[in-house]
């Protein structure tokens, strides 16, 4: 991975083009969870179109995958802004193409508790739970200290019990 | 010990919180359950996420491939030997070899039979040489590309397919045991769906041809609708077709356009509509034995009783014939989602310097500057009404003050 990495650093274009098949998926999915399916190709171009511009500044500090959903992040956010949409827009990332009960989980229940979760946990509920990140990532995507994903994430999932259970967890 | 419990779940404790957590468990039931609700819920989550199909792959390899394209032929070994070859048979056929002497022409006679010979030679076994190493390019292609676009429940949906069109190719061979009498003598029930996207060339036509498709096997089209970004068209339909036509109509929409990905489904509701055959039978015989007690019924209220009775049984005839009907219905036509996309010319920006971007920059700035003047110095106009009495008040008071 990361020879990788340092091929495409050193100008290599095959290096790129494997690491761009490599992330290509999982940048999508990032961004069609943000700005929705249909932009998430424009998006997700752009994602890639800037990381080969910036390639070169990537310091290993943190996995590459992480760096460029960081990009990813920011092209969803300038995106979302310029569409003056809501940030992480529940339909987005959760329709259950038919409803379902799962151990007594009912999808509308569900639905509508994840739509009252703050800003702060719908976002650690995403990254962890559909994008499949670790906290060491989510701390160093969101900038914030990896105790805090913990507690987010804890307040998140006590509030959708909450919600879930009909206000007696 | 339960904030701990989520990210226990997550396994991103370290051994000695981890120690701690599974002792709490072992030891308190409620904190047990707690975890379990917390899986639940995660798994809720994951189970009711959107489906997200990738696309635009190849879009984004070719717009970041324009400036790796330019003088890549260089390395190419072939872009070499192609090279030699231009310049062999330019000294080849340059005036002054030509007209070298006789001993020459011969040699050159001699090597031209030799290499039309080593050619027909050749082209005996290039077509077999070429088709197969055509087909093993596509294949690694496809195996290549295989796992890194297609998303997971592409891949559950298609072994779950697979395991159902098994189950068909088990039941068509070989007869079935079953007792019911679907089962034995008439057709399996199976309801299909096919899901296909293309990659087409013009979006429009195939729509149309989509729509012919539907009309043509039988069927009609079922939903639509049509979208456009700055890169794609995209158009998606939902048909039904009759479902003796399924492959048929699948095999007519692989024509319409490069297939970029397919999946077929099948589920076997034989058993179902046997099941609830059976029940109906039953029923109709219970409504019959009642019909009969109702012919002996001397009492009012007796007779009251066993016509409520009949109403219910009624009742549940008339909904079991609705579902077995409905399943039918849904076995006869196949529904089959279309997803087209046509890609548009990409047409990225073209890249500028410092003072190519300043100098936007400030025009932009100086057109906003002016709006806003403009804007103020109207709306100082059209509140006149309100300003410019104050302002006369003011001034003739001041005036008159001024003559005092």
């Amino acid at each position: 991975m990361n020879s990788l990495t340092d091929k495409a650093q050193s100008g290599d274009p095959e290096a790129l083009r494997k690491l761009v098949c490599e992330h290509y998926s999982q940048v999508f999915k990032f961004c069609a969870r943000r700005v929705g399916s249909q932009a998430a190709a424009d998006v997700t171009q752009e994602v890639f179109l800037t990381m080969q511009q910036s390639i070169k500044r990537y310091e290993n500090r943190s996995s590459f995958s992480t760096w460029l959903l960081g990009i990813a992040q920011n092209h969803c956010r300038n995106h979302s802004r310029k569409q003056k949409n809501s940030w992480l827009q529940l339909q987005n990332w959760f329709a259950p193409t038919q409803p379902f009960e799962h151990k007594a989980i009912a999808s509308v229940v569900l639905t509508e508790a994840l739509g009252k979760l703050s800003d702060d946990h719908r976002e650690v509920v995403v990254l962890h739970e559909l994008d499949g990140m670790t906290y060491t990532e989510i701390a160093n995507l969101l900038g914030i200290p990896e105790g805090t994903v913990k507690s987010r994430l804890h307040h998140a999932f006590q509030s959708l019990r909450t919600h879930v259970n009909g206000g007696t967890a | 010990m339960n904030e701990m419990l989520k990210a226990y779940l997550d396994n991103e404790l370290n051994a000695e919180d981890r120690a701690a957590v599974e002792k709490a468990l072992a030891e308190n039931p409620e904190l047990q359950a707690e975890l379990d609700e917390l899986q639940s819920l995660s798994e809720a989550i994951e189970k009711g996420a959107t489906q997200i199909q990738i696309k635009g792959l190849e879009a984004t390899l070719s717009a970041l491939g324009k400036k790796r394209n330019r003088f890549a032929w260089v390395r190419s070994p072939y872009a070499l030997v192609a090279a030699m070859t231009c310049v062999v048979a330019l000294v080849m056929t340059s005036p002054a070899f030509m007209t070298a002497g006789v001993t020459a022409k011969n040699e050159m006679a001699d090597m031209a039979n030799t290499a039309s010979v080593a050619e027909s030679r050749k082209m005996d076994y290039a077509p077999s040489e070429s088709a197969a190493d055509a087909q093993a390019n596509s294949r690694v292609k496809q195996e290549a590309e295989r796992p890194q676009i297609s998303d997971g429940a592409d891949l559950r949906s298609e072994s779950k397919h697979k395991a159902q069109f098994g189950q068909e190719e088990a039941y068509s061979t070989k007869p079935s045991g079953g007792s019911t009498s679907v089962a034995q003598g008439n057709p399996r029930l199976i309801i299909k769906n096919g899901n296909i996207q293309l990659l087409v060339k013009n979006l429009e036509s195939t729509y149309k041809s989509v729509e012919d498709l539907a009309k043509a096997n039988g069927g009609f089209v079922e939903s639509g609708d049509r979208s456009k970004t700055t890169q794609s068209k995209y158009g998606s339909l939902s048909i039904r077709v009759d479902s003796k036509k399924f492959d048929q109509t699948m095999q007519s929409l692989r024509l319409l356009g490069d297939v970029q990905s397919e999946s077929n489904s099948g589920e076997d509701v034989t058993a179902v509509v046997a099941d609830a055959e059976a029940r109906l039978k039953q029923m109709r015989l219970e409504e019959k034995q009642y019909q009969e007690v109702l012919k002996q019924a001397k009492k009012v209220s007796d007779i009251l009783e066993v016509k409520r009775y009949i109403s219910e049984i009624r009742q549940q005839i008339e909904g079991t014939e609705a579902q077995i009907n409905a399943m039918r219905g849904m076995a006869t036509l196949s529904t089959i989602y279309v997803g087209l996309e046509e890609r548009l010319q990409i047409t990225s920006a073209p890249r500028r310097d410092w003072l190519s971007n300043s100098w936007i920059r400030a025009i932009n700035r100086f057109t906003g500057i002016t709006r806003s003047l403009v804007s103020f110095a109207l709306n100082i106009v059209i509140l006149a009404p309100f300003w410019l009495p104050v302002v006369i008040a003011l001034w003739i008071w001041r005036r008159r003050a001024m003559k005092k």
